[in-house]
């Protein structure tokens, strides 16, 4: 009995060497680990954080020393100028409904070219996948021009003046055109999405819809009780990626519909533009003791600021409430199949 | 019974179909005649026409489906469920593509009746914007610069951030929703004023700078560094932000593929008694390499597409009225992608090794 407890005594005492060595080696790579993460990861929030500071800000202290990160005085002004600016009553539910819209036209074309691409073969297909990867290639600017004069008269091969009084439709200056774009897949990074829904397919053992097959069911039944719902992972990703770059992009809008005062985005890029003009077009609608410093440089950068962080807040939510499932989501869905 | 019934639908479908082209030719004899009898509501003989049709194709194609073998089937699936993307690629895609490419060699002007006048130019377009404009060469020159400056940079950049995501330890998920939020904020594509995230969250005026880099660069002064010294890394501190900003997807796939590398590989290496080095480079990279590849092309096209290149198009089409012009812009652009891609891609392939 004693003699065991002197052996467990002694090597307690002295660890071996080689673990030493290990342990050390461990918690100087978690400690490297830690300290590149928390480096990083300040510089992906700092901005966010000093643009929440400065919204709450009060204006008389822009720029002091002693309220860099903690705002010496709270006060909402910004906030509500920069509300008034953006007109975010209207703009808010206006872009979600738009960027939805837009979301679930992208989802649907894709995710069924995804389909065709990954399970459904006929001749010529590899061609036309080739295709895919040259609309992702090809950036969407280059083809702005032709598109334009092609909306400014819209004949779709020549069927619409047949039923049109032989004229063709003028489809500019409405967002249906970003609808259409969408709905055809040649929306924002639709080629990307195609190849993400492809690969999700691909992964999915074929066994599943053989079975389906062979128990009677036809294709359409097949493909919406079998296939759908095993794309779970896919249809978060591609919609999350979708929703969230179609809300920040404006250059469809300012090419198709540059006069849409819908677009959060859009209006910020408008407003900020000009920042006194925004300023004095508001300055009616806010009590007198709000407009005294206009002209401020400092304090059009802040309202600026505040502004930025309105378009982004809902994102950051959004965001924040999907995550977990769009991080999974990526991991499950193949992309790297 | 049933053969009847499809027999049938065969029929319907076919009379259908006669209804429907018989609406049509009525349409095009009166565009011909240039006469419209129906005036403002014609529309509705369109929709009409174009009910009548699909209906009598679907009636009529039962019949045919249901003698098609299993593979056939499939194929003409695929084909439908393919039909919207496709139509669209020939409308959106390849059409204005084509067109662009004419327009860059012609003199286009929009008439005020609302067609276009085109006039062949020859190589005159491309002489102007190469000899003659001032900023385009220079500006193109910097985007590539840029590019290729920054792929490499993010490639980097994300494949170590996903080294440092990938295992377990504490705080794994805080830091991983904190990585993908530049994600979120992938601002600004082609967008005129706001090219990037940085331009819409950091500074608009010079002196301001969130991460406090003037004091840095100040302090470096003091000890006499040289200005050029200072100046790449003051540059160098607010690119990382950028660079950031632009590799969320990348580090998403990057960590996807770290997780699918099978765990025997490193149980492998560690009793053939190989370093953590030789590990990452003979195991690691070699099996993350065809992600490599994927987000090598990824990250070309999306820094192209964001690129304010765009704008310039725009003003020298819209302002200027110069559309020929403005497409050649844009054809030389499309070139100078291509080239660019091929530059990377090419000996990557090679390098790209594939686990099967």
């Amino acid at each position: 009995m004693t003699k065991l407890e002197g052996v467990r005594l002694t090597a307690r005492k002295r660890p071996s060497e080689a673990l030493v060595k290990k342990r050390a080696k461990g918690v100087i790579v978690s400690a490297l680990r830690y300290l590149l993460l928390i480096c990083l990861s300040y510089l992906i929030l700092a901005p966010i954080l000093s643009n929440i500071v400065v919204a709450f800000t009060h204006p008389k202290d822009l720029g002091l020393s002693a309220s860099i990160w903690i705002p010496l005085r709270i006060s909402f002004q910004n906030i509500h100028v920069s509300y008034l600016i953006l007109n975010f009553g209207k703009t808010l539910p206006s872009t979600i409904l738009y960027t939805l819209i837009i979301m679930l036209l992208q989802l649907i074309c894709t995710i069924l070219a995804g389909y065709s691409f990954a399970r459904l073969k006929f001749k010529g297909q590899g061609l036309l996948f080739a295709c895919v990867i040259m609309t992702i290639i090809v950036p969407s600017q280059v083809i702005m021009l032709p598109q334009y004069l092609y909306f400014r008269n819209f004949t779709l091969f020549g069927i619409i003046p047949l039923f049109n009084s032989g004229s063709g439709l003028n489809m500019l200056n409405q967002p249906a055109v970003i609808y259409i774009l969408s709905a055809l897949g040649m929306g924002l990074k639709s080629g990307l999405y195609i190849y993400i829904f492809r690969q999700t397919f691909r992964g999915l053992p074929r066994e599943l819809e053989q079975a389906a097959y062979v128990d009677g069911a036809g294709f359409v039944r097949t493909f919406l009780s079998i296939v759908l719902p095993c794309a779970g992972p896919g249809l978060i990703t591609v919609g999350t990626l979708s929703f969230v770059w179609n809300w920040n992009d404006t250059s469809f809008l300012s090419w198709f519909d540059p006069n849409n005062s819908n677009s959060l985005m859009f209006m910020y890029i408008k407003r900020t533009a000009s920042m006194q003009e925004a300023l004095n077009s508001i300055s009616s609608k806010v009590p007198g003791d709000y407009t005294f410093i206009t002209t401020n440089i400092l304090y059009q950068n802040s309202v600026m600021k505040t502004c930025a962080l309105f378009v982004l807040i809902p994102l950051i939510i959004f965001y924040l409430l999907i995550q977990k499932r769009f991080v999974q989501g990526v991991e499950r869905s193949g992309i790297v199949g | 019974m049933e053969r009847k019934k499809l027999k049938i639908d065969m029929i319907v479908g076919l009379a259908l179909l006669a209804a429907g082209a018989a609406g049509l030719v009525f349409a095009i004899v009166c565009r011909a005649k240039n006469t419209y009898p129906l005036g403002s509501s014609s529309w509705m003989l369109g929709v009409l026409v174009g009910v009548l049709l699909l209906a009598g194709i679907i009636l009529a194609f039962r019949n045919l489906y249901g003698r098609m073998s299993f593979s056939k089937k499939m194929g003409m699936w695929g084909f439908i469920l393919l039909l919207p993307w496709l139509l669209g690629f020939m409308l959106f895609f390849l059409i204005p593509m084509l067109q662009e490419v004419r327009f860059s060699f012609e003199t286009v002007k929009i008439l005020p009746s609302g067609g276009l006048s085109e006039e062949p130019l020859g190589f005159g377009n491309f002489k102007y914007i190469l000899t003659e404009n001032a900023t385009y060469v220079r500006e193109l020159f910097e985007t590539v610069l840029r590019v290729v400056l920054y792929t490499v940079l993010i490639i980097v950049f994300s494949l170590l951030c996903a080294i440092l995501l990938n295992g377990k330890f504490f705080g794994r998920s805080v830091a991983r929703a904190i990585f993908f939020i530049p994600i979120v904020m992938a601002t600004g594509l082609m967008v005129e004023r706001v090219s990037n995230t940085a331009g819409l969250l950091m500074a608009q005026s010079q002196e301001e700078n969130v991460y406090g880099a003037a004091i840095i660069s100040r302090l470096l002064f003091s000890f006499g560094v040289g200005t050029n010294v200072v100046g790449w890394l003051a540059n160098a501190v607010n690119d990382i932000f950028e660079v950031i900003s632009l590799s969320g997807i990348q580090i998403l796939i990057f960590l996807a593929a770290l997780q699918g590398i099978p765990p025997q590989l490193y149980e492998v290496a560690k009793i053939e008694g190989a370093t953590g080095y030789e590990t990452f480079w003979k195991v690691t990279v070699v099996m993350v390499s065809p992600m490599v590849l994927t987000c090598t092309l990824y990250t070309i096209s999306d820094l192209f597409l964001r690129s304010d290149l765009a704008s310039t198009f725009k003003t020298v089409a819209f302002t200027q009225g110069q559309y020929g012009r403005s497409a050649a812009m844009s054809t030389f652009f499309l070139l100078t992608v291509l080239a660019v891609i091929c530059m990377f891609i090419i000996p990557l392939r090679k390098a790209v090794f594939y686990y099967d």
